[in-house]
């Protein structure tokens, strides 16, 4: 979903700006006289209004869930307001620092090492030429992002199981013994954040390919008749090409620190690596919505998130505008 | 024009007269379902008083069938299940019908995510059923006796304690039986003393012993070892596994002890720490002694406990992949062609070991829990608590006649329909002699299975239901059956049964939200430090480590816990 709309925002750019310039013709004459020289436009705008005004802000009128303590009986508009109790609540539970730096390992680490893998794997099989090698090769890398995350855990725990796991069996050829990595909690972010990588990897790469087959051909070869090495080349003309939507992505994978997958790190979780296996989701589900149901408990600390999530996104705009001088608004 | 006059003047009266008739009913809102027959088969509207006047005796007395004097519809709200045809033309529905003389009228609740579904139903108000049937069956968090009381308390859903009393001749007999101490009726009780929910439960013992321990008799039997009754014997018997080649393989590739913590009657420890100190897995480890609730985690049996895993764990005979495997891994070594492991817990035997595999289960044999170096000895006890089968709400007209209803349906006839079909035709009864998986007289012997299977005779227990046959079905000739196993291992485990546990407490409303957090945290630190104290983390056998482990309790808010504990008990027992 993420990268389609990224293509679009990339390619739209013409478009957009040839709307402004008409635009500025009709200004004088008003909005009404726009309406009614455009209005199959505005019809057609009114559809995606009105999916998001059902669909993205309606809903955000149970967010007032977090403020007030929620009875089925009285509903969202009339249970009683209680102020900021979930949020003490919340920020005043017994793990809250421990979940909170979890979760901020976890994401931030999984968006720093997920960053350059697909770009490097984008990189060098666009410089491959023979066209089966490099379709195989990257049919091969995204395979593994449609595996679900029960089974790609399970994979993990089959795999580096010290009795029956492959890998211990291959080091045992060699004499060797491996140490049980799921005991670790040393180890966890890693196997986690790694697991993703493989995981993710070929799958992020597509969006570089795209962006890398709009580079112009006369690049290359004007670049070729200079001299310039394969390795120059991709440094100089393919990589710069694709920084704009590198910094998008990361943009927006900030918008998601929060918010790291609870599927992946919960099946992971035993009693020997929970001290950094504990995210805040992991644990709000335990908290809140095993055996007794609390909608504005986790209603607060989803709004928490959420605010996190933006203010992340708002600072890393700000950021790669000052840097690349491009960013998302 | 005088045509289309009388038309309309003949509609209008029509949309008075029901809109009359809508606001007789004490402005109760209704749904279209619950109108639309009640239009056609009660009595005209004109005369509700003498609808009101008849109320009171609508219902026969105690005893007496039919249920009701004249037809009576109620909605019902039952989980849909695949395995349930078409509730309307079901067996069992047109038998109640017969026999109550009550029409049903059914709703049916997705069980995906029921525990919504049923609390949009409660909270949207206006298309409440009369009751709810099974909605404890598929998911037992949607109604408990502590969420319960708020349901009622916002006037969704009535106590039954009055009808208890007038209707109740099943349900007040099984409210006096007693288990693990308690009587069903304090198990049921909700903290302001009043019971909201029709039971759903089947007695058996082959459940009530959570963690058994079975151990490779094969190898037993290689090195002639005997079964093992101690925890030194048991240790013992372990270290020859691990050093005396017992599958005779050459390889020392044995596992003596291994299990998982995906599933707390597969991880072994429990079993282990029962030989120690009454280990009440089911509730937070809380036990009773004299009346004063205490928490077993913090005494020196466990620190005991906790120094016999310990030592297990650092002399390899206990694996510490335990902690940390899923449970195909350890499923895998079970099965393992070379046979390489000696002993694991489960609720059944066919848990770990393949079901379809007799050479595999011949393999292993249930042993009884191990007595201590202090002579203690307990199995891991799970005492069944009964479901929320039957739920009545505010909604209905004729709550003593739904209640009768429910009532019935925990009679052993109607009980027994409901999970085991039509006498002669799904199960007869055996003749004298015939045995159970205890060795006592059979009750029931199924020639025609219809449970968990598509059928159109019962409800699959989706209703209140007392299934006392539980222990009852003739036993498999087969001595390697999982299930004839699993029966002839409980009978070891229900002659050690603890004393002192508490298999559960009813928690106000207020209660739960002060106590939830801390009891979620509380037993998750207890099996994380389980686990650090076995393979060596944490060393149990150091006082500087055990008063740490011991003082991180205090932070928990523990204190807290035992104290609400001890209110919620003595509420419950005096």
């Amino acid at each position: 979903m993420i990268y389609m709309s990224i293509l679009s925002i990339s390619e739209d750019k013409g478009p957009v700006m040839k709307k402004v310039k008409i635009k500025k013709g009709i200004a004088k004459k008003g909005f009404i006289s726009g309406l009614q020289r455009y209005w199959q436009l505005y019809i057609m705008l009114l559809l995606p209004i009105i999916y998001i005004m059902i669909f993205h802000y309606y809903p955000m009128l149970g967010l007032q869930l977090a403020f007030k303590k929620f009875s089925t009986r009285l509903g969202m508009w009339k249970s009683p307001f209680v102020g900021l109790y979930y949020f003490e609540k919340f920020f005043s539970s017994y793990k809250f620092k421990e979940v909170m730096i979890n979760t901020l390992t976890l994401s931030f680490y999984s968006i720093i090492a997920q960053m350059p893998v697909p770009i490097l794997l984008a990189l060098s099989l666009n410089a491959v030429r023979s066209k089966f090698y490099k379709k195989t090769v990257q049919l091969l890398s995204y395979m593994p992002h449609f595996i679900s995350t029960v089974v790609i855990v399970s994979l993990l725990m089959q795999l580096f199981n010290t009795r029956v796991g492959l890998f211990s069996a291959v080091a045992g050829f060699f004499g060797l013994k491996i140490p049980d990595v799921f005991a670790s909690p040393k180890a966890f972010p890693h196997l986690y954040v790694w697991s993703g990588v493989w995981q993710n990897a070929g799958w992020a790469s597509i969006i570089y390919f795209a962006a890398l087959s709009k580079v112009d051909p006369e690049l290359h070869e004007v670049a070729i008749i200079d001299g310039a090495s394969r390795f120059q080349r991709i440094i100089h003309i393919d990589l710069p090409t694709i920084i704009p939507t590198a910094s998008i992505l990361l943009i927006l994978n900030m918008g998601r620190v929060m918010s790291i997958g609870f599927e992946k790190a919960f099946l992971m979780q035993n009693s020997l690596n929970i001290s950094t296996s504990e995210i805040i989701s992991t644990y709000t589900y335990k908290i809140g919505l095993t055996g007794n149901m609390d909608f504005s408990y986790s209603t607060a600390i989803g709004l928490f998130n959420s605010i996190v999530n933006l203010f992340m996104v708002v600072v890393f705009d700000k950021l790669s505008k000052k840097l690349s001088g491009s960013g998302l608004f | 024009m005088t045509k289309s006059k009388i038309i309309s003047i003949v509609l209008v009266l029509v949309l008075v007269l029901s809109l009359s008739y809508g606001c007789s009913k004490g402005g109760e809102v209704k749904t279209p379902e619950q109108t639309k027959p009640a239009n056609e088969t009660v009595e005209p509207t004109s005369n509700v008083e003498e609808v009101e006047k008849v109320e009171d005796s609508i219902v026969n007395p105690e005893g007496v069938f039919p249920i009701v004097k004249e037809q009576v519809e109620i909605t019902l709200a039952v989980p849909q299940s695949p395995n349930v045809e078409d509730y309307y033309t079901n067996y069992y529905t047109r038998w109640l019908e017969e026999k109550t003389g009550i029409k049903l009228n059914f709703v049916t609740i997705p069980t995906a995510e029921i525990s919504q579904k049923v609390q949009l139903m409660l909270a949207s108000g206006v298309d409440l059923p009369d009751a709810f049937s099974g909605v404890g069956q598929v998911d037992g968090s949607v109604f408990t006796t502590t969420n319960i009381v708020r349901y009622a308390s916002e006037g969704l859903v009535i106590p039954l304690n009055e009808y208890i009393d007038k209707y109740g001749e099943n349900i007040r007999d099984f409210l006096k039986l007693e288990t693990a101490g308690m009587t069903y009726r304090q198990i049921m009780t909700s903290a302001d003393g009043k019971i909201y929910y029709m039971p759903g439960l089947a007695f058996s013992t082959v459940n009530r012993a959570a963690s058994k321990m079975w151990i490779n008799k094969q190898w037993l039997d290689t090195l002639g070892l005997e079964i093992p009754k101690t925890t030194q014997e048991f240790k013992e018997v372990l270290q020859a596994f691990a050093t005396r080649d017992p599958n005779q393989n050459g390889v020392a590739d044995e596992i003596p002890l291994v299990g998982t913590t995906q599933n707390d009657t597969y991880n072994v420890y429990d079993y282990l720490i029962g030989s120690f100190i009454a280990n009440n897995v089911q509730f937070h480890r809380l036990l009773v002694n004299d009346g004063i609730v205490s928490f077993a985690a913090v005494t020196d049996e466990w620190r005991e406990a906790m120094m016999y895993i310990n030592d297990l764990t650092s002399n390899g005979l206990l694996s510490s992949l335990t902690f940390t495997q899923d449970h195909n891994s350890l499923k895998q070594m079970v099965n393992d062609n070379n046979n390489i492991v000696g002993a694991y817990t489960s609720l059944g035997v066919q848990g770990v070991a393949m079901a379809n595999n007799p050479e595999i289960l011949s393999r292993y044999v249930g042993i009884a829990p191990l007595e201590g170096p202090n002579g203690v000895r307990h199995g891991v006890l799970s005492v069944p608590i009964p479901s929320a089968n039957g739920v009545i709400t505010s909604a209905c007209e004729h709550p003593e006649v739904v209640f009768r209803l429910f009532d019935f349906m925990l009679s052993e006839e109607a009980s027994t329909l409901s999970r085991f079909g039509i006498e002669d035709e799904h199960w007869v009864v055996p003749e004298e002699g015939a045995l159970t998986n205890y060795g006592t007289q059979a009750t029931i012997k199924i020639i025609n299975n219809i449970w968990n299977i598509p059928q159109n005779t019962m409800w699959q227990n989706y209703n209140p239901y007392i299934n006392r046959n539980g222990d009852g079905q003739e036993r498999n000739e087969n001595p390697n059956d999982p299930v004839r196993k699993n029966c002839e291992a409980a009978i070891q485990y229900s002659r050690c049964e603890p004393q002192n546990v508490i298999p559960t407490l009813t928690y106000s409303p207020d209660e739960i939200d002060e106590v939830n957090e801390i009891i979620t945290n509380i037993d998750e630190y207890v099996q994380t430090m389980i686990a650090k104290f076995a393979v060596g983390e944490m060393n149990p056998y150091n006082d500087s480590d055990w008063s740490k482990y011991l003082r991180e309790f205090e932070v928990l808010g523990l204190d807290r816990f035992i104290e609400i504990s001890q209110r919620a008990y003595i509420r419950m027992n005096y």
